[in-house]
């Protein structure tokens, strides 16, 4: 892998706003019954939206020198994203704070001021990719797939977490087989448009197909969260899928969104002298 | 209007001896692995016969450099005479411009971990020296001029170079006489 440090940050960075922006609505609802729970749950969030911080900064040749990528607001979504994700992380620290009775009105301003910079942070980061020079980044489908990939994994890790708690009312799994489905349709579609192009688009499209780990990406991500939960919604009796099925599904669709990212690094084709549309 | 510094190519003229790539790989002292200007090949069937055309590309020096704009420490400098310069010591090897040049020009060179590129020799020009590429070339192929000055007789492309409008790129080409034949 040539990209890991990015892999991480990108797939950590857009499950902890996925779980971010769960937390903020669930409490919204009530659906967070014990502050404890709502803060450690808040605490996880922000560690995992720290590890893919400080990851992203061994991507960088001169990892020591990563502050510098702070001036140029003006033109680069590298710059934004790094404000973006800080803005974020900011304000989770005053809405870990507020996870009591006397601040619950706060909390839920803080939480979606919190929740808007991360969902923010996730489109600029996808930002970065939407290049001229990249074809099959230059559309609409980075901010998509990141998106995605925060909204599988975001709720999904929420609900394992209530459930180990045994605080799960309001059936937040749910979220996850409908998203899967909705990403593998949407996958197929964007595959077969890049398909229908040529030059780099075809062959971006033909790298991620022969990828040797694209058949695994399509089975964790999308495959395994849909089957494995869709039949919980058709019980007749009503049933919850258990704590530790949950936890599988969650690390299984966890490992098919690295596997996910690693692709999308490796398979883009750029244009060049000579490989031109 | 300001002035746009960049190269012509001239495709009659150049024979694909890649000495502009090896005098400006001897004057910046690349590393092994790095080039900052390159001979390419025009697919030999492109102009509906056999026939063998190169083009000598470097940094194109663009109007709108997207390695300017998505470079998040401001590296990058687009100079009052157009030039496109590099400032190694801000670079910290995110290889921003790396993805967003759509020319491929900057190189992450993996033993300095810092991206470099072509700067047209501005500091020979300031001496009022022709750039490393253009005084080597034997053929007289290359050379450096404000691009603003330049008729509609010089092309903006040549089969294999990506759209020159993405970025508005500078370098102008002399098509190959066969072209002209046909």
């Amino acid at each position: 892998m040539h990209e890991l440090p990015l892999v991480i940050f990108t797939v950590f960075s857009q499950i902890a706003v996925g779980a971010m922006v769960t937390l903020w609505i669930i409490d919204l609802k009530g659906g967070v019954t014990s502050n404890k729970i709502g803060k450690g749950l808040s605490i996880s969030i922000f560690v995992i939206a720290l590890v893919a911080i400080l990851s992203s900064v061994f991507h960088l040749g001169q990892p020591l020198e990563a502050f510098r990528a702070l001036v140029n607001v003006q033109t680069s979504w590298l710059t934004r994203e790094i404000w973006l994700f800080s803005l974020m992380l900011l304000t989770m620290i005053g809405y870990i704070f507020t996870w009591s009775k006397k601040y619950e009105n706060k909390r839920k301003i803080v939480g979606g001021v919190s929740s808007l910079f991360g969902l923010i942070a996730v489109m600029g980061s996808a930002m970065i990719y939407v290049l001229p020079a990249m074809p099959a980044w230059n559309n609409f489908s980075p901010i998509f797939f990141f998106v995605m990939t925060g909204v599988l994994l975001g709720p999904l890790y929420v609900s394992v977490v209530l459930y180990f708690f045994d605080k799960e009312s309001m059936n937040i799994w749910k979220v996850a087989p409908l998203m899967a489905l909705v990403y593998a349709m949407s996958s197929f579609f964007y595959i077969t448009v890049l398909l229908s192009g040529t030059g780099t688009l075809e062959t971006t499209a033909n790298n991620i197909m022969s990828h040797p780990m694209f058949v695994y990406r399509g089975v964790f991500s999308w495959i395994i969260p849909a089957v494995v939960l869709l039949p919980f919604f058709f019980f007749k009796v009503k049933r919850k899928p258990a704590f530790m099925l949950l936890a599988i599904v969650f690390t299984i669709a966890f490992a098919g969104e690295i596997i996910g990212r690693e692709i999308f690094y490796n398979t883009i084709v750029e244009l060049d002298i000579n490989q031109v549309d | 209007m300001g002035r746009k510094m960049g190269f012509v190519v001239d495709s009659n003229r150049c024979i694909g001896c890649h000495s502009c790539s090896m005098a400006c790989k001897n004057y910046n002292q690349l590393n092994p692995d790095i080039t900052w200007r390159t001979v390419y090949d025009i697919k030999e069937d492109t102009y509906g016969q056999p026939t063998r055309i190169t083009m000598s590309l470097a940094c194109n020096h663009c109007d709108i450099p997207a390695c300017k704009e998505a470079c998040p420490t401001n590296a990058y400098e687009k100079r009052e005479d157009g030039i496109v310069i590099h400032h190694e010591e801000r670079c910290i090897g995110c290889g921003m411009c790396v993805y967003a040049c759509p020319y491929n020009v900057p190189q992450f060179d993996k033993e300095k971990k810092k991206v470099g590129k072509c700067h047209l020799c501005y500091e020979r020009l300031d001496n009022g020296q022709s750039p490393a590429c253009v005084s080597s070339c034997p053929t007289q192929a290359i050379y450096h001029i404000d691009t603003t000055s330049l008729g509609d007789e010089f092309a903006k492309s040549l089969p294999g170079f990506p759209d020159p409008e993405i970025t508005k790129s500078t370098t102008r080409f002399i098509k190959p006489s066969i072209v002209r034949k046909l």
